[in-house]
């Protein structure tokens, strides 16, 4: 047997390709033969030797396909982060061109908050230096509301005529407020004197509200809340709270004191205040 | 089923086929068939063992599965993936063993995909295997890919394809010189080899 017989013989022996009755002669010859032991285990060293080296191979491909498995894996969680900044971008900005383009009116909705105690209202200014903010376009939905809901003053005296005195100053402005004639009301309520204030006040206040003059038939309200008066507090914080409605810049303050006299059974407007809040709450959904 | 391979034949032919590209395709369609890693995975983690052992235990078994084809002792008789799980257990099982840790699975349910005691069938126990290693660092880069070619039954005109060589001849000159190379660094380890003729002595 030639070198290159003897390793084939040993190759066929360790790879079970020997018939059986040559392998049990391989083994005796190999009990026998130190020499071809030591061929043997040589070779076996070769073939686990060549066995790591593909093994080694293999694993390169194993370790690179999971690799890529895992960069495929960070790579769609990372698509996903990208996709998901995308589509936040585009819903913010969709978002603003609505904002932009709906009405004011139409995106407004009204907090929920349960007040146990009134909120605070501004001093009124007491007289005719109360301060004539300009008067700004509300928006047409909340002041159509306010205006709707606004409760006008009892006119007692429209046929009587009025005296001619001082004192009879508020009645004219009575008559002349029953007559739609606003700034004269306001002019005559401004030569009333000190003992008709409260009086003055609530009237001044339904004529600055029906001139747009929002803020200061406001300030009017305020003083007379401010004032606990028993006659006007409650139709005050009423046409307060309309007054600021109409008033873009303080409707959030409308909607506190609505949800307050809403909240009061024992508040002549709990009613009306609830229903309000409701069209309101409707308003903004629409 | 299996990537580009349309049946288990085609797999097992890509295994047996010495060209790297297909054995690789191989392995690539057998580390994507998700369902043999999750089963093997399940299996090792029901005895004892975690996921990460399952994912080791899974990549020992394709090393184990490749070899098994290309020595010829799985053909496709049975199905590829009845086969592999046998591969996993028996896997599992030697490194349970190995571990000393409590063994989860009875010895007679130990798959008989080896016989220790048959020179054959076994192949060399991890701590020979560990001594070979330092041997492979001693040899040069075109002496390891000489060696795998030979391996891989490689016709020594492909060798002198695959490797630049002028012919055939080279390519026989050269592969003659490493594997002389590698037995000379055998001899040199005159312990090992005694360990390997204790093992292989019927």
């Amino acid at each position: 047997m030639n070198q290159n017989e003897r390793h084939q013989s040993i190759r066929a022996y360790l790879l079970e390709r020997m018939p059986a009755a040559d392998r049990e002669a391989f083994e005796a010859a190999m009990a026998a033969d130190p020499v071809l032991a030591q061929d043997v285990a040589l070779q076996v060293g070769e073939i686990e030797i060549g066995e790591m080296l593909l093994e080694e191979q293999a694993r390169g491909w194993i370790a690179a396909h999971r690799r890529q498995r895992t960069a495929w894996g960070l790579f769609w969680s990372k698509k996903q982060v990208v996709v998901t900044l995308l589509a936040a971008t585009i819903a913010l900005v969709l978002a603003a061109v609505w904002w932009f383009r709906t009405p004011e009116t139409a995106r407004d909705t009204p907090p929920v908050i349960a007040h146990q105690t009134p909120p605070p209202v501004t001093t009124a200014p007491n007289g005719d230096t109360a301060p004539t903010a300009p008067v700004r376009p509300p928006s047409d939905r909340y002041l159509a509301l306010a205006r709707e809901n606004f409760q006008e003053p009892p006119l007692h005296t429209l046929r009587t005529p009025a005296p001619a005195n001082a004192a009879s100053f508020y009645r004219q402005a009575e008559q002349a407020y029953g007559r739609g004639e606003y700034q004269r009301t306001l002019d005559l309520l401004a030569r009333t004197d000190s003992t008709q204030q409260q009086l003055a006040a609530f009237l001044k206040a339904h004529a600055l509200f029906h001139l747009g003059r929002f803020q200061a038939a406001a300030g009017q309200f305020s003083f007379l809340v401010d004032s606990n008066s028993r006659q006007f507090r409650y139709d005050s914080e009423w046409g307060l709270a309309l007054c600021r409605l109409a008033e873009k810049t303080t409707r959030q303050k409308a909607l506190d004191l609505l949800q307050y006299m809403a909240g009061q059974p024992d508040h002549p407007y709990a009613e009306r205040a609830q229903a309000l809040l409701k069209t309101l709450s409707r308003t903004a959904r629409e | 089923m299996y990537s580009e391979f349309p049946n288990e034949a085609a797999l097992l032919e890509a295994f047996q086929s010495g060209d790297d590209q297909q054995r690789k395709a191989a392995y690539t369609a057998l580390l994507n068939e998700r369902a043999l890693e999750r089963q093997t995975v399940a299996y090792v983690r029901r005895h004892d063992g975690s996921v990460a052992d399952g994912e080791d235990v899974f990549q020992d078994a394709l090393i184990i599965f490749d070899r098994h084809v290309r020595d010829g002792k799985y053909r496709g008789e049975s199905r590829l993936a009845g086969y592999f799980m046998g591969v996993v257990h028996w896997c599992w099982f030697n490194e349970q063993q190995r571990r000393q840790k409590k063994r989860t699975i009875p010895v007679e349910a130990a798959p008989e995909l080896s016989d220790p005691a048959d020179p054959g069938k076994a192949y060399l126990q991890k701590e020979l295997r560990e001594r070979l290693k330092a041997m492979i660092d001693l040899l040069s880069d075109k002496c390891r890919q000489l060696i795998r070619m030979y391996m891989l039954d490689y016709k020594m005109e492909e060798t002198a394809a695959e490797m630049g060589y002028a012919g055939s001849g080279v390519a026989k000159k050269e592969s003659s010189i490493c594997r002389k190379r590698l037995r000379e660094l055998l001899l040199r380890q005159t312990d090992l080899v005694q360990d390997i003729i204790k093992m292989i002595k019927p």
